[in-house]
């Protein structure tokens, strides 16, 4: 604990710094809060009770069930853990070759191919939405899992961060495997990766928050209720079933924000790890 | 089976840097080769060439008498301990010894994780590899560390595991690139001792780079030196020690390093330093600058009533017990320094005062002479010729 305490001439900008945190945590986690309350409160109490967090009467159990009632959730959920799943294997499969190539072998051209890699970067995905849209429509592909995966199949984002990670690799090591005979593939998946661990961690967890809560891109190519990933459920879900009752929507949304505040909870110091790692947020 | 290397001109370029400028060598079955070199002498790439992890730009590597220039490092059967160890970091010591065999003798579904299960013949191959592991242990003593990660070892434990896993393939050819240079320097004498042991056992063909010129001869039978990506000379080690080929080669080898005096040849070939007479001729070379080398070990005090070839003040007196240091300024010419080596029970008259200069002498046959260029001149020392005195 003593640790902890700084110098005593510092602890004036010790605690002002502090409170400036914890301020701003708190204006962070207020949203969640007030989804949490209205979670648990009556219909009758949510627009009258002010700003009392404390509620008078309990709806809890009334609002969770109707929410899993009224609105397909596990089913979005479902669609948001296949469509989070099947991006981030191909992710790892197609970025973890091309930022081992990028790293580590030598060819020609491969200053020019990391160039292209840091400028798609520089893409944002509003821009290439329409073609992708256009190009989705022509094959009847709309409306479908592969629809909402495909713009994210390739992350330049998880090259660049690959090959940095990679590129730290004892080139001794892989001189070692050569000799030993080990095929380049081998060498890459059972000597290379399992090295760069960490990284994929928080490469994964920065994916799966990513396509767990996005909402523009389902927005465009699904139709259909029944393939709607969670953010988008629960826009439909708002829109044409629950009417005005907030108590059940926000007992939706908690069902829905619970498991990747679960995986947070689980994976907290890869995910602080990742970002110190990647200087993005 | 026992097998050679022959090095056919190699050179190298990295970009307009040329790092290796036609290396010509013939390594014997059965030897303990060195190359050394101060760093950047382009060793460690010829290494890499040898083992097929880099390519040259010209010439011809052949193990045995088969030329191997398209053969990949594996198909080459060499065997390369490297300077940091190389392990596998999340494997287990035995698992990155047996990596060689089991790639070697498995097929690829049989090395993947579930297909693997489907393999009859796997369990098989699998103890038949866990015998050739535990032997290999045996032989270095690891065989309590085979369960351990490569972080859970010490250097020293390190290095036997990655000498392990070169050994295990029974190559024809092992490559060492500064194998102990990462280890303390009690570790270093004792490892010496244990490789050098290893060869004599094993028998196999050994080429070893390092920085380190006392490795390098206390080890190999013969050592190569490079220097600026040329083969300065190869030859046994107390061939370069007593007939450096080059100034590079005499100032590498020994240590303390030998003295260097810049001297002077006069018309009819007679060579001085600073003046006085050295006692050596040089008939071919007359009126030129050269570089005079003299092993510690072979500068004296003068004797009273001798000539010295060098006047010089005292500045430290060094004793290591067994033998004395003493560090001399030259007279006149403060930015030189020379070193004189006595044996522990070797009286030195030193006067006691620093002021005085001493006189230190020499005998000719002893000294080494180099041209403008570094290369050795043959010089003629009180009428008897030099190559016989060395020989």
């Amino acid at each position: 604990m003593n640790r902890l305490l700084p110098p005593s001439h510092r602890l004036p900008g010790f605690i002002l710094a502090h409170a400036a945190l914890l301020a701003g945590a708190c204006f962070m986690l207020l949203p969640f809060v007030w989804m949490l309350l209205t979670a648990i409160r009556a219909p009758d109490e949510i627009l009258t009770g002010g700003l009392n967090p404390i509620p008078r009467s309990f709806h809890a159990v009334e609002n969770f069930s109707g929410a899993l009632a009224q609105a397909p959730l596990l089913n979005f959920m479902l669609n948001g853990a296949i469509v989070c799943a099947g991006i981030l294997v191909v992710q790892l499969i197609v970025a973890i070759p091309a930022a081992y190539a990028l790293a580590k072998l030598r060819f020609r051209a491969r200053g020019l191919l990391f160039a292209l890699v840091i400028a798609g970067l520089c893409v944002p995905i509003q821009v290439p939405a329409l073609p992708l849209y256009l190009a989705l429509a022509e094959f009847n592909l709309l409306d479908s899992y592969f629809a909402m995966m495909l713009p994210f199949f390739l992350s330049v984002f998880a090259i660049f961060l690959f090959r940095q990670t990679f590129k730290t690799f004892p080139d001794e090591i892989i001189h070692a495997a050569r000799v030993d005979g080990v095929g380049e593939f081998e060498i890459l998946w059972r000597i290379v990766v399992p090295s760069a661990f960490p990284a994929i961690a928080a490469f994964s967890i920065f994916s799966i928050v990513a396509h767990w809560n996005d909402l523009y891109w389902p927005m465009i190519v699904i139709q259909r209720l029944e393939y709607a990933p969670p953010p988008l459920g629960m826009l439909f879900f708002t829109s044409s079933e629950s009417g005005a009752s907030y108590g059940v929507l926000m007992a939706g949304a908690t069902i829905i924000t619970a498991p990747l505040v679960i995986v947070f909870l689980i994976a907290r110091r890869r995910f602080v790890q990742g970002i110190t790692m990647t200087g993005i947020k | 089976m026992l097998f050679g290397l022959t090095l056919g001109a190699i050179s190298k370029a990295f970009g307009t840097t040329r790092v290796l400028d036609r290396v010509s060598l013939t390594v014997e079955p059965g030897e303990f080769v060195s190359l050394v070199g101060p760093s950047g002498c382009g060793k460690s790439t010829l290494l890499r060439i040898i083992a097929g992890l880099e390519r040259q730009d010209d010439g011809t590597v052949s193990i045995g008498s088969r030329v191997v220039d398209a053969l990949s490092p594996r198909q080459r059967n060499i065997a390369m301990v490297f300077q940091n160890y190389a392990l596998y970091p999340h494997m287990s010591a035995f698992e990155n010894i047996a990596l060689p065999l089991s790639v070697g003798r498995l097929s690829l579904p049989e090395r993947l994780p579930l297909l693997k299960y489907l393999s009859p013949r796997r369990a098989r191959i699998m103890r038949e590899i866990a015998n050739e592991v535990e032997a290999v242990a045996g032989q270095l003593k690891i065989e309590a560390l085979l369960a351990r990660k490569p972080g859970q070892l010490s250097g020293g434990q390190r290095q036997r595991v990655a000498l392990a896993r070169a050994m295990v393939r029974q190559p024809s050819l092992f490559l060492m690139d500064e194998p102990l240079s990462n280890l303390d320097a009690q570790l270093r004498v004792h490892m010496r001792d244990e490789l050098t042991d290893l060869h004599a056992r094993l028998g196999a063909t050994f080429v070893y780079v390092t920085h380190d010129q006392i490795e390098a001869m206390t080890m190999s039978s013969r050592v190569a030196m490079l220097d600026q990506g040329r083969l300065a000379q190869f030859g046994t080690p107390i061939e370069l020690y007593d007939r450096p080929a080059t100034l590079a080669v005499a100032t590498f080898i020994g240590s303390p390093a030998i003295n260097v005096l810049a001297a002077h040849s006069d018309a009819r070939g007679a060579v001085a330093i600073a003046g006085r007479a050295s006692g050596l001729h040089v008939h071919a070379l007359p009126d030129q600058a050269l570089s005079l080398c003299v092993r510690p070990e072979h500068l004296r005090l003068a004797r009273p009533g001798e000539t010295p070839q060098l006047l010089a003040r005292l500045r430290r007196n060094e004793h290591y017990g067994a033998e004395r240091l003493l560090h001399f300024d030259l007279a006149g010419d403060s930015a030189r320094s020379v070193i004189v080596r006595l044996a522990h029970d070797e009286n030195a008259a030193l006067g006691g005062a620093s002021e005085t200069a001493i006189g230190l002498a020499f005998e000719p046959q002893h000294a080494h002479l180099f041209n403008a260029e570094g290369l050795r001149v043959e010089a003629l020392g009180h009428g008897t010729s030099y190559r016989t005195a060395a020989q």
